[in-house]
């Protein structure tokens, strides 16, 4: 857990600084789109929580209509 | 809006192109257990459908040679419908992306660091690509050639040092299967390494090169990475025969089996450093071109601010998508090809269509 938020803390300080310094806002929304949810599913692995794949709810969905070899 | 302004040749854009092919040779596992012996020809068939598609490529980097892909839907579909389009692209490179980086990952894992972790690998793969993006995607492509010569290299000294293990009669009996098999296998090769060269209508506009030479290099590209996926399928079905679906990747199984003596034997790290190579190039561009998108669809001029939380989101996202390569490699065989599909064919052409009806771009002829 300590790793992850090191980790997770580097890029904060890397990349989001500069971003408020320039006052960037989009470049802002940009980062957090996928900071925190690449933080969530981190946490979320470490603690073992099972998150349902998208590759394979899509595959199921595809084969209930018939969509499939 | 031209966020990277970094320009590379056009050989180096083809190099590209023909080492993103050539990183799929590990991907002749999902057609091995659909056609067997016969997986040459499904590959020989998939190259030979994706003609059509090579030239629909061709077709719209010539008609829009400034414009990158998500420039071209904005263009074609207007502002609200083309952002839209874009984000379903935006999801399509990153999952492909992710899904690449599972793979390079599982593969290192299994063959030199069993000890790793898996997530300690990815890290590792995303933060060295990192720094190549950030300097834009010249340094991304620089090493392309050197590593297609690589790639190549190691396949013809593999065919040699296999010669007296070839055993013609393993490609017998051929057309044994049910006509079905033989559309799965080309539709898995149409779909999963040539369908995704979609990514270089990301990149194209940075490639210093003329109309008459975009095509020509496309098409080199596409025979160079086509000839090496062929000949590795046909050399792996010549040495294992209908034994091929027994393992979980035939080419590292392949060379294992060189053994000239006491002299040269384990040739099969060759195979491994050229792949991880490649496997590594391939992820670096989806990396980018992942990168550029949402920079493209937030309208960020400076995109290296994005670089390690896209790569961060990669990761994460990626180890979410399949519990286990067998999971995967099924997908592959009996989904994926689907999911692939509109992202790879159906919206392109779609787009040409339209595009042609709507006379676009304006005030210029093909």
């Amino acid at each position: 857990m300590a790793m992850i938020l090191v980790g997770f803390t580097l890029i904060l300080l890397m990349d989001l600084v500069p971003i408020v310094r320039r006052r960037s806002w989009r470049s802002a929304i940009g980062f957090f789109l996928f900071f925190i949810p690449a933080l969530t599913l981190a946490v979320l692995r470490q603690k073992n929580v099972e998150v349902p794949s998208l590759m394979l709810a899509l595959g199921d969905w595809l084969k209930a209509w018939g969509i499939s070899y | 809006m031209r966020i990277d302004k970094s320009r590379i040749s056009g050989l180096q854009f083809m190099f590209a192109m023909t080492c993103f092919i050539q990183a799929s040779t590990l991907l002749s596992t999902f057609i091995a257990s659909v056609t067997f012996q016969d997986s040459w020809l499904a590959a020989l068939s998939g190259s030979l459908v994706c003609l059509p598609l090579i030239w629909l490529y061709r077709s719209l980097m010539v008609m829009f040679p400034h414009q990158n892909l998500l420039e071209i839907f904005d263009e074609v579909y207007g502002p609200v419908l083309g952002k839209v389009v874009s984000a379903g692209y935006c999801w399509f490179f990153i999952t492909l992306g992710s899904i690449n980086l599972t793979d390079l990952g599982d593969f290192v894992k299994l063959t030199i660091m069993e000890e790793t972790p898996n997530v300690v690998l990815l890290i590792m793969c995303i933060l060295v690509a990192a720094m190549a993006l950030r300097r834009g995607v010249s340094l991304v492509v620089r090493y392309s050639d050197f590593f297609v010569t690589v790639a190549f290299s190691v396949l013809v000294i593999s065919i040699i040092l296999l010669l007296n293990q070839i055993k013609l009669e393993n490609f017998l009996p051929v057309f044994d299967q049910p006509i079905g098999k033989y559309i799965q296998g080309t539709h898995i090769i149409a779909a999963i390494p040539y369908g995704e060269l979609v990514v270089f209508l990301m990149i194209h506009p940075n490639a210093k090169m003329s109309r008459r030479d975009s095509g020509r290099y496309l098409l080199w590209a596409f025979f160079l990475g086509g000839f090496t996926m062929l000949f590795t399928v046909l050399r792996d079905v010549a040495v294992l025969g209908n034994t091929l679906d027994m393992f979980t990747m035939p080419p590292l199984v392949t060379l294992r089996l060189v053994n000239l003596g006491m002299a040269l034997s384990r040739m099969e790290i060759l195979f491994v450093i050229v792949l991880i190579i490649l496997l590594f190039f391939k992820i670096m561009v989806l990396y980018y071109v992942s990168v550029m998108t949402v920079a493209h669809l937030l309208k960020i001029k400076k995109y290296r601010h994005l670089i390690l939380s896209v790569g961060a989101f990669m990761i994460t996202y990626g180890l979410t998508l399949y519990p286990c390569p067998v999971k995967h490699a099924a997908s592959a065989q009996e989904t994926t090809p689907f999911i692939w599909s509109p992202f790879e064919i159906l919206i392109p052409l779609l787009t040409f269509i339209v595009a042609k009806i709507k006379k676009l771009p304006a005030g210029k002829e093909m």
